[in-house]
């Protein structure tokens, strides 16, 4: 356990000042912005307009439209009832828990497939081979850390992120007499809204263990330009699914996974056309489906091969 | 029991034959070094021993334990270091004690913070800042206070000045070495560790070409200097090497009995590079 702790430590402090940067980035910028749209609200009259069309720049024009609807009454909530209050701050705190997701899976993505790669290229593999470490262990604190603990950081930076908001739609609420501070609080799900994120991300590890597993595998096999194989290597099946049988089972299976690792908690509805908030309870029920086991099983199988390599395979 | 019991190693990259049948046998309490010209085979064999490489044939126990399935259990009771620095350069030196501390039980921290108090290394410094000396430094620091019942040197002063190099050897003598300890080392610098050596292995083209007791190299090779007269009579006792010299024509033989050349001139120990050079002819 003290040996599984000290792997786990040293895959965080490799990456720790892209997390933390990544993460206090986003605050920043969710400060700011909100800051600055406060500002233009206090002087334009029911500007708060502009913070939607700030916000909504990484979003859809839908999204955009309701958000917009959402923020322009957001202050003048007092006619509200607290479930029409909850949904619409809800609403809020998806945009910006949606800001975390996309750019915590980005740089998830270059952290995995930099995993075994960087240090096969500068050699320090032959370090870490030398210490008492087993090759299963290694492997397996490298998707442990940034895939299940990391995003305790990230989480934590959204409850930051949300609390400054609410801080600053509170600071419009008593400029304005609008309504009773205390109930916006009351009601901002902040508690709940920590408790879906971290049920999210620990399902998401799960949901997606084909594709964190599958960059680990490349890291640990390939020479050189992981990002390329990465790509092309799942490319080649789905096409040739697409040719030779007119079918799109493997394509659809890796989209479904994928989707669901950029932005846990938003699935696409139906329609495809919006993205639906995932209740805790429906998180947790993608334990009951077999597309989740058989990912893991395929994850489990990629990790083992990403153990096979990382055993065969030194510096660059 | 010995320490390290390698026999037949065959180990192919493509068309490159990097071991060829190897063979090596190390004692408990012994200091071996493995010798050869570049790419003769030293890195892969070395890597064989520590499990980082799969012969593609032969036998291999090193500690008891075999080292591809069993890495982990043998590098807690081994040491290592590489031919260049392999310390991670992104790690603080202070995160780097931690970590060997967190995974080897047999680490001295105490140890290891004396010896690096003793250098210019600070514990806040990122290892990538370090000198190419202070890097050699520490991670010596850090292998030194692991109690490992062997190791493994590949290289470990390259690049080094001659005044650090020789503070490594006096340093692995007086720390190191307790007599129940074993350490196998691979250097182009011969001279430098000859005189700590217990065993020599001579390593060609994937093969082991010679393995002694250095203690026994005086009883079975032979240097004579002789003079251009003498030359026909040297030849025709079929030295291993002839080299002329200021002083004149130096021959060195193996198994000659001693009558036979104390005619022919002065007769000395040859040393370990003049005995590469003597076996390996034109190709060390």
């Amino acid at each position: 356990m003290k040996t599984f702790a000290a792997l786990l430590k040293r895959e965080w402090l490799e990456a720790r000042f892209t997390y933390l940067a990544a993460t206090l980035g986003l605050i920043a910028l969710v400060t700011v912005f909100g800051t600055l749209a406060t500002l233009v609200a206090t002087l334009s009259d029911g500007g708060v307009v502009v913070v939607i069309e700030r916000m909504d720049e990484a979003g859809n024009t839908e999204r955009h439209e309701r958000i917009s609807e959402t923020m322009t009454t957001v202050a003048d909530f007092s006619s509200w009832t607290n479930r029409e209050l909850e949904s619409r701050l809800g609403k809020l705190r998806t945009i910006i828990a949606a800001g975390f997701h996309s750019t915590y899976f980005l740089v998830l993505v270059f952290i995995l497939l930099g995993c075994v790669f960087d240090h096969r290229r500068d050699r320090s593999v032959l370090f870490w081979k030398s210490m008492p470490t087993s090759d299963h262990l290694t492997i397996l604190s490298k998707l442990v850390t940034p895939v299940w603990l990391v995003p305790l950081l990230v989480v934590a930076a959204m409850a930051v992120s949300w609390i400054l908001l609410l801080g600053l739609l509170s600071a419009i609420t008593l400029s304005s007499d609008l309504g009773s501070v205390t109930r916006l609080w009351a009601h901002s799900g902040i508690a709940s809204g920590i408790l879906q994120e971290l049920v999210g991300y620990a399902i998401q590890g799960l949901w997606s263990l084909p594709l964190f597993a599958w960059l680990i595998f490349i890291s640990a096999s390939v020479s050189r330009l992981p990002l390329v194989w990465a790509i092309v290597i799942p490319v080649i099946p789905i096409i040739s699914e697409r040719i030779v049988l007119g079918s799109n089972v493997i394509g659809g299976f890796l989209l479904r996974h994928l989707e669901f690792a950029a932005l846990p908690r938003l699935l696409p509805s139906d329609d495809r056309r919006t993205m639906m908030v995932q209740s805790v309870g429906d998180q947790l029920s993608l334990l009951l489906t077999g597309d989740l086991w058989l990912g893991v099983a395929l994850g489990v199988a990629l990790l083992a091969g990403a153990v096979w390599f990382y055993r065969r395979n030194n510096e660059l | 029991m010995n320490v390290i019991d390698a026999q037949g190693l065959h180990k192919r990259y493509g068309d490159t034959h990097a071991l060829a049948g190897f063979d090596l046998q190390v004692a408990p309490g012994r200091i071996v070094g493995l010798i050869g010209p570049n790419g003769s085979g030293k890195t892969t064999a070395i890597k064989a021993l520590l499990g980082l490489t799969l012969p593609d044939a032969g036998s291999l126990s090193v500690l008891g334990v075999n080292p591809q399935q069993q890495r982990a259990e043998l590098m807690a009771r081994t040491a290592y270091i590489a031919d260049t620095g392999i310390l991670p350069g992104w790690m603080k030196v202070a995160d780097l004690i931690d970590f060997v501390a967190g995974v080897h039980t047999g680490f001295d921290r105490p140890l290891a913070e004396r010896t690096l108090a003793s250098t210019d290394i600070r514990l806040n410094k990122k290892v990538k800042t370090l000198s190419k000396g202070m890097h050699v430094q520490l991670h010596l620091a850090l292998i030194l206070a692991i109690h490992a019942e062997l190791l493994i040197l590949d290289e470990p002063t390259l690049g080094l000045d001659i005044l650090y190099r020789q503070r490594f050897y006096d340093a692995l003598l007086n720390d190191y070495m307790d007599g129940e300890r074993s350490i196998v080392v691979t250097t182009h610098e011969v001279r430098e560790i000859e005189h700590i050596l217990t065993d020599v292995v001579f390593i060609h083209h994937g093969r082991q070409i010679l393995s002694l007791d250095m203690d026994t190299i005086g009883e079975e090779f032979s240097k004579v200097l002789v003079q251009p007269d003498q030359a026909e009579s040297a030849r025709a006792l079929t030295p291993l090497s002839e080299r002329p010299s200021l002083k004149g024509i130096e021959y060195i033989f193996r198994h000659a009995a001693l009558k036979d050349l104390q005619h022919l001139g002065e007769i000395s120990r040859p040393n370990l590079a003049e005995l590469f050079v003597a076996l390996l002819g034109d190709e060390a």
